[in-house]
């Protein structure tokens, strides 16, 4: 076992931290609105980068999650994930994430399988928690992959999915411990008070917890999508909700953009659990 | 790469642990402690202990010439989670050799290693740890046993307790005052000596999880200035090095597995599965993650890199998931969970042991509270 990450993937989270360089997500939206975050211009670079090729093979994982990891940081839209490991948007409980202009959809079916489908009705836009550009349609399935293909699909959507996880945790983390080394009260920064130090504690055992399972990802040969995505995608809203705490009003402020962690956080998990739910 | 992968070498090993824990089972039903001990890994047993010295299992990490077998950390780890898959009690096998016998490898004096380490390692000589007291629990530095030089031996006063494994143990080791002027944590030393050496008093009291604590008097107990392990008022170091040890509880990680594939093979025999399939993959996700922070930490060890912090995230990690396992799996199973003590029950009457004992996993070897400190400042670098 080696607990090191490789020169090579590093390079690789270098590119896509590159390819990502000042995207963000809006920090001001309108809340209860439609949005959609996908960004084609930010899918091209990323593509460059190879990252269009997750569901290609298992030797790919690595770099899934050390990509994973970035998109995760950089709140970046989910159908990055979708599209590179499964071939389109993803399409689950009657629904698509960024499916507004899909003509295809990703599919899940029962125990770990995966079809591709095209839409049957005009996709009709759904208000919504977080940018994901949901929409309501029907579907019609296509064509089911085989299962050795399904399998490898769900390998890398599950790794790099379990990455962005940790990535969003990873930086609601430093974001935080940054806010409380420097927010002052009491005559001292926050960071100084026991209750603040318990809970940022707790948040760093979910954040390295959630890192060493992304990782581990790569090489663990289980069911898929894996069921620790369900624990993972519940840690990952623990991190950004003490994430809210810890920031106190500053953070419920749209401004700091803090809310996009929290947003993304249950929209991912809640997604994640309706693919595990499907393909179990 | 990152690769968390076990080796061939790993896997190999816990196939040889995993046999060796399934020839040991006659012996352990045969043991009424066995059956109400709620959290084996803090169970006593020295039949156990000698055959794990007999097999080679103890001293895993140390040199060949010593009686170990030269593995590292991380494999020890993994060994120790199998051993925790089948129950085996294994507290004075941790306490004389992860937690003590390693503290004495890395810190004891050529003469004390050669004396000592071969008989732990044999299985034949056995470590309780008197670190707590009754005014020094969390706060371990305000700690007051002491000790006073007088010719080549130390004499000690003192009250231990929280002290496990005591009655069985041959030997203890003792965290002690040998300077009342220098600043709290440089006055402590750390002594080893015969529990039967004149003055020590045991008394063992049973506790929540199924077995015993003990408390230890200490009235002039005559200690041989050998048996100082570390340097003479540096023994805070030596305390700190061996709670990273004591930290890493692959061993509970492997019983809350056995607990998890039990509870999941029930729920499937009775039609229960489909209902709770999604708490069964958060809990699976959560030990997956507690097992990864388990061998992260020992990694760190091996390296000889801090693992303060690492070590405190495994430990409370495995800690929160035994006590969330135990609700769960009482919640799930409903009143068959309750089973507590019958090896005829559902996983063996252990869910109910699990509830009582899981209570003291957030207390004992670092409070959560005391974790989440350690986490926060040696971690994050919070202040």
């Amino acid at each position: 076992m080696r607990f090191d990450v490789s020169d090579e993937h590093r390079l690789f989270a270098d590119s896509v931290r590159s390819a990502i360089g000042d995207w963000e997500p809006p920090r001001d939206p309108d809340l209860g609105g439609w949005h959609d975050d996908r960004d084609d211009a930010l899918a091209e670079r990323l593509a460059a980068t190879g990252w269009a090729e997750l569901w290609a093979g298992s030797d790919l994982l690595g770099p899934a999650v050390a990509g994973g990891l970035e998109l995760g940081r950089a709140v970046a839209p989910a159908c990055l994930i979708d599209e590179a490991a499964l071939g389109a948007p993803l399409a689950v409980e009657g629904r698509a994430r960024h499916g507004l202009q899909a003509k295809s959809l990703a599919l899940p079916l029962r125990r770990g399988g995966l079809a591709l489908g095209t839409p049957t009705s005009d996709p009709q836009p759904e208000l919504s928690l977080d940018g994901s550009g949901t929409v309501l349609l029907d579907v019609s399935i296509g064509g089911e992959l085989e299962p050795v293909a399904a399998h490898a699909c769900w390998s890398a959507w599950s790794a790099a999915t379990l990455a962005y996880l940790a990535g969003l945790a990873v930086r609601a983390l430093e974001l935080t411990v940054e806010h409380a080394r420097t927010r002052e009260q009491f005559g001292g920064p926050i960071a100084a008070i026991p209750a603040v130090q318990s809970r940022l504690a707790d948040a760093a055992l979910a954040v390295d917890a959630l890192t060493l399972l992304a990782w581990s990802s790569i090489s663990d040969e289980r069911s898929l999508p894996a069921p620790e995505l369900l624990w993972a995608g519940a840690s990952c809203c623990e991190v950004t909700a003490s994430a809210h705490q810890v920031h106190g009003a500053i953070g419920f402020a749209l401004e700091t953009g803090l809310h996009r962690y929290y947003r993304r956080a249950r929209a991912m998990h809640t997604w994640t659990a309706a693919v595990c739910a499907a393909t179990h | 790469m990152m690769d968390l992968a076990f080796t061939d070498e790993q896997v190999a090993l816990r196939s040889e642990a995993h046999t060796f824990s399934e020839s040991l089972r006659p012996l352990l039903v045969a043991d009424p402690e066995w059956q109400r001990q709620g959290m084996l890994s803090d169970g006593d047993s020295k039949e156990v202990t000698r055959e794990l010295g007999r097999a080679g299992w103890i001293g895993m990490t140390w040199r060949r010439d010593i009686g170990g077998r030269g593995l590292s950390h991380v494999d020890a780890a993994l060994v120790e989670d199998m051993f925790g898959y089948h129950w085996l009690p294994l507290s004075l096998y941790l306490l004389s050799y992860k937690t003590i016998g390693c503290a004495i490898e890395r810190f004891g004096s050529p003469e004390l290693k050669e004396r000592l380490l071969p008989p732990i390692a044999r299985g034949e000589l056995t470590f309780c740890q008197g670190f707590s007291e009754p005014g020094a629990g969390s706060d371990l530095a305000s700690l007051t046993s002491r000790a006073v030089r007088r010719g080549n031996r130390f004499v000690v006063h003192g009250h231990k307790i929280w002290t496990s494994s005591a009655w069985l143990a041959d030997w203890i080791y003792l965290a002690v005052r040998t300077s009342s002027r220098a600043t709290r944590h440089r006055g402590i030393s750390v002594l080893v000596a015969p529990i039967d050496t004149p003055g020590i008093e045991v008394r063992r009291f049973p506790v929540l999880g199924g077995g015993y604590l003990c408390e230890v008097f200490l009235d002039g107990v005559e200690v041989e200035a050998a048996n100082l392990v570390g340097e003479l008022g540096r023994g805070w170091e030596v305390v700190m090095h061996t709670l990273d040890f004591e930290r890493i509880t692959a061993e509970k990680l492997g019983g809350l597995a056995w607990i998890l594939d039990g509870l999941e093979r029930r729920l499937a025999e009775t039609d229960r599965l489909e209902q709770a399939w999604r708490r069964i993959g958060a809990l699976r996700g959560e030990l997956a993650g507690a097992r990864l922070l388990s061998l992260r930490a020992a990694d760190l060890l091996d390296r000889g890199e801090p693992a303060a912090a690492a070590s405190a995230m495994a430990k409370l990690a495995g800690a929160r998931l035994a006590q969330r396992l135990a609700r769960e799996a009482i919640d799930l199973l409903g009143l068959e969970g309750l089973s507590d003590g019958d090896l005829t029950a559902p996983l063996e009457g252990r869910v109910g042991g699990l509830y009582r004992a899981s209570i003291g996993s957030t207390i004992s070897g670092g409070s959560a509270e005391i974790l989440q400190i350690v986490i926060a400042r040696r971690g994050l670098g919070l202040r």
